[in-house]
C-alpha cells in the first residue's frame, strides 16, 4: 500500500487532507510537530511526504534534508503559506519535489502527490489505466481502444486532473487554478473552463458513446469509473 | 524665504526707521540750539545798539550804517516795548546769493522818534554745522546696517547651525530606521527641540515596527483558517445526497474563501514590496514575462477575439528585481486583456526605456490618475482592484514611471525607465 507522511501542525488541515487522501487508496501517517515527524520518518518507507515548513518546534526544511539523506526514493511536497519566489526556490533547492502554497485545493494536492510519486518511483513505462483509456502522463497522450485521442494540451490536463481525482466533485475554480495557475484570478474563467470541458466531453463521447463526465449542479464536474 | 533673509529684512527695516527718527530729532534739536545761540547774539547786539543810539543815527544819516546787520526804519507810532525773533532770507553781499538769516525786530524811541529796528545774522555757519552732523549720523547708520548684515550673515550661521543639522536629519529620516540620534546643541531651545524630535521619532519607529509585525503576522496567520474553510468545503462537496441548493451554497463558500485568500495574498505582496522585501536591483527581461503571460491567458484572448500585436525585442532588459518584474508585466497583460472589449485590440510595444500597452475598453468611471492612488474595483470586475496598486507600487520602488491615459475608447499604460536602468543582455 502506498504510504504517505503528512506533517502539519494545524490539526484541522491535517484531518481534511487525510479524509480526502485515504479514500484515494493511500495510507496516511501523520505528525503534528517537528519532533513527532522525526519519530515517524523511520517507521515506513514513504512514497511521499507532505510537509508544512512552519512547525511550532522546528523548521520543516530540516525534515526535508533528513529525508533526502535517509529516504532517497521518497517524494517531498512542501505546503506553506510562504509564497514568494525565494521561498519556493529555497524549498526546491533543499530537496522538495514540489511546492504548494496554502490555501490549496485537496484535488490539487492529490494530483501533485500522484505526479511526484510517478516521477520518483516509476521509471520508463508509466501508464495510467482508466476504464478503456490508457494515459501516458509523460507523453501527454491518451489512447482509447488503441486509438489516440486528439486532445489539446489543456484538454489533456483537465482529463488527467479529473482522473486523478476520480469519483470526486472538482469545482471549476479548482480546474481553472490547476490549468492556468494563480494568474487566472480576476479573469472571467468560467466560460474558458466550460469551453474546454465541452470539447473534451465531445471528443470522449465520440469514441466511447457515453459521457463519462458528470456536471455537478452549480459547482463542478466529476468523472466516474462506472 | 530663508530665515536669514527674513531676519535681515526685519533688522534692516527697523534700524532704518530708528536712524531716520534719530536724524529728525537730532536735526530739530540742533536747529533749535543754533537758533537760540543766534538769538542770544542778536540780543547782545540789540543791547549794544540801544546803548549807543546816537552812533546809530549818525551812522544812518551818513548813509553808512555802523552796524552792517541792522536796519532801522522810522515809524509813526511806537507799538511798545516788543521784540520778535524770526527766520528770513537775505542776499549775500559779495555773491548776491540768497541766504537764510535770523532776525530780531524791536522798537525803540530815539530822540522822540519811534524807530523799528531789525537786527539780522546769517545762519550759514550754523547750517553747515548741522549738515555735517547729519552726514555723520548717516555715515554711522550706514556702517551700523553693514555691521548688522555681516553679523547676521556670520553669527546666524553659527547660531542656527544645529537647527539646520536637525532639519537635515529629519529630511533623511525614514520610519524603517531606528529613532533619530541628534547632536547635542549648546543652545537650550535647540537642545529641547532635538530631545523632543528624538522622542517623537522613537515613538514613530516603534509604532511602525508594531504595525509591520502586526500586518505581517496577520496576513500570514489568516491563511490557515482560510485554508481550513476551503478544504472543509471541498470535503463537504464530496458527501453524497447533496441537493442543488446545498451544492450551490458550498460552492459559494469555497469561491469566497478563494477570493479572500487571493485578496490577502495581494495585500501581503503589496506590504512586502512596500517594506523592501525585494532587492532593488536585478535584471529582468520583460519580453519573456509578457510572452509567458500571453501564452497563459491565450484562451481568454481567443474567447474575447482580441487582435493582438506585439513588438517584443528579447534583448531589452530592465534593472529591477525579476520576480517583481514578472508580477508587473503579468498584471499589465492581465489588465489589458480582462478590461478589453469583445474584438478589441491589444498592442504591446517594448522599446529601450519604455513599455507601452494600448487596448480598447470601456470608459473608466474615474479620472485615470485616481486608479493608481486608490483601490478601485470595477462594478462587474472579478478582480480585487489591487492590480493597478501593485503596478504602481512596483514601479515606485523600482524607479520606474507609469502613466495611465484614456482617450476615445483607447486605454494606454506607459511604463518608462531611465536608459541606464535598462541594459542590453
Amino acid at each position: 500500500m502506498i504510504t504517505l507522511l503528512i506533517i502539519e501542525d494545524e490539526r484541522s488541515l491535517m484531518e481534511s487532507m487525510v479524509s480526502y487522501l485515504e479514500p484515494s487508496g493511500y495510507r496516511c501517517v501523520t505528525a503534528g510537530t517537528f519532533h513527532e515527524a522525526l519519530r515517524q520518518i523511520d517507521r515506513f518507507d514513504y512514497y511521499c511526504v507532505v510537509v508544512d515548513l512552519n512547525l511550532p518546534d522546528g523548521d520543516g526544511l530540516k525534515i526535508i534534508k533528513l529525508l533526502k539523506e535517509n529516504q532517497a526514493k521518497c517524494g517531498i511536497i512542501v505546503i506553506s503559506a510562504r509564497d514568494t519566489l525565494n521561498d519556493r526556490i529555497l524549498g526546491l533547492q533543499t530537496g522538495a519535489d514540489d511546492y504548494l502554497v496554502k490555501p490549496f485545493d485537496l484535488s490539487e494536492l492529490n494530483a501533485r502527490i500522484q505526479s511526484v510519486i510517478r516521477r520518483t518511483r516509476y521509471t520508463g513505462f508509466n501508464h495510467i489505466l482508466f476504464r478503456e483509456l490508457i494515459i501516458d502522463p509523460e507523453g501527454k497522450t491518451a489512447q482509447l481502444n488503441g486509438e489516440l485521442l486528439d486532445l489539446t494540451r489543456k484538454e489533456f490536463d483537465i482529463l488527467m486532473y479529473l482522473i486523478t481525482n476520480k469519483n470526486r466533485v472538482i469545482t471549476k475554480d479548482a480546474i481553472a487554478e490547476h490549468i492556468w495557475g494563480d494568474s487566472i484570478y480576476g479573469t472571467d474563467y468560467t466560460e474558458m473552463v466550460y469551453t474546454h470541458m465541452k470539447n473534451l466531453r465531445k471528443k470522449l463521447q465520440q469514441k466511447t458513446g457515453t459521457d463519462w463526465i458528470q456536471t455537478v449542479y452549480g459547482s463542478g464536474y466529476r468523472i466516474t469509473e462506472e | 524665504m530663508k530665515l536669514q533673509s527674513q531676519s535681515s529684512i526685519y533688522l534692516s527695516s527697523f534700524s532704518l526707521i530708528v536712524f531716520v527718527l534719530i536724524g529728525i530729532v537730532f536735526y530739530s534739536l540742533l536747529r533749535k540750539l543754533s537758533n537760540d545761540e543766534l538769538d542770544a547774539i542778536l540780543q547782545e547786539e540789540r543791547l549794544e545798539v540801544l546803548s549807543n543810539p546816537e552812533l546809530l543815527l549818525v551812522g544812518n544819516q551818513a548813509g553808512a550804517p555802523l552796524f552792517s546787520r541792522l536796519m532801522a526804519t522810522e515809524i509813526t507810532k511806537y507799538p511798545g516795548n516788543q521784540e520778535y525773533y524770526y527766520d528770513s532770507v537775505g542776499l549775500i553781499k559779495s555773491t548776491g546769493e540768497p541766504n537764510a538769516i535770523r532776525c530780531l525786530r524791536f522798537y525803540e524811541i530815539v530822540q522822540d522818534q519811534p524807530i523799528e529796528f531789525i537786527l539780522f545774522k546769517s545762519k550759514l555757519p550754523a547750517q553747515q554745522f548741522v549738515r555735517q552732523i547729519i552726514l555723520s549720523i548717516a555715515l554711522i547708520a550706514g556702517l551700523f546696517l553693514l555691521g548688522i548684515y555681516l553679523l547676521n550673515k556670520f553669527a546666524f550661521r553659527r547660531i542656527w547651525k544645529d537647527f539646520y543639522s536637525t532639519i537635515q536629519s529629519l529630511d533623511n529620516y525614514n520610519p524603517k530606521q531606528k529613532a533619530l540620534q541628534l547632536k547635542a546643541s549648546r543652545i537650550n531651545e535647540f537642545r529641547t527641540l532635538n530631545e523632543e524630535i528624538e522622542k517623537m521619532t522613537r515613538r514613530i519607529s516603534e509604532t511602525y515596527d508594531n504595525l509591520n509585525n502586526f500586518t505581517s503576522h496577520t496576513t500570514h496567520e489568516i491563511q490557515t483558517p482560510l485554508a481550513v474553510i476551503r478544504l472543509k468545503s471541498e470535503l463537504l462537496m464530496q458527501t453524497s445526497n447533496l441537493d442543488n441548493e446545498q451544492l450551490e451554497l458550498i460552492e459559494s463558500i469555497g469561491d469566497n474563501s478563494r477570493h479572500l485568500s487571493q485578496l490577502n495574498r495581494s495585500l501581503a505582496l503589496l506590504f512586502k514590496i512596500d517594506h523592501q522585501h525585494y532587492s532593488a536591483n536585478g535584471i529582468f527581461h520583460p519580453a519573456t514575462g509578457i510572452l509567458r503571460q500571453l501564452d497563459n491567458l491565450n484562451d481568454l484572448i481567443e474567447l474575447k477575439e482580441i487582435k493582438l500585436t506585439t513588438v517584443l525585442p528579447p534583448d531589452i532588459s530592465v534593472g529591477i528585481d525579476p520576480s517583481l518584474g514578472d508580477i508587473l508585466v503579468h498584471n499589465l497583460v492581465k489588465n489589458a486583456i480582462v478590461h478589453n472589449q469583445q474584438g478589441g485590440i491589444l498592442d504591446i510595444e517594448l522599446n529601450q526605456g519604455s513599455l507601452r500597452f494600448t487596448n480598447n475598453g470601456a470608459e473608466p468611471l474615474h479620472p485615470t490618475d485616481h486608479y493608481f492612488v486608490e483601490f478601485i474595483k470595477g462594478p462587474d470586475s472579478k478582480g480585487l482592484g489591487l492590480g493597478l496598486s501593485l503596478i504602481r507600487k512596483i514601479c515606485e520602488v523600482s524607479g520606474l514611471t507609469v502613466k495611465y491615459t484614456y482617450d476615445k475608447g483607447i486605454h494606454q499604460f506607459l511604463v518608462t525607465w531611465p536608459e541606464k536602468n535598462g541594459k542590453l543582455g
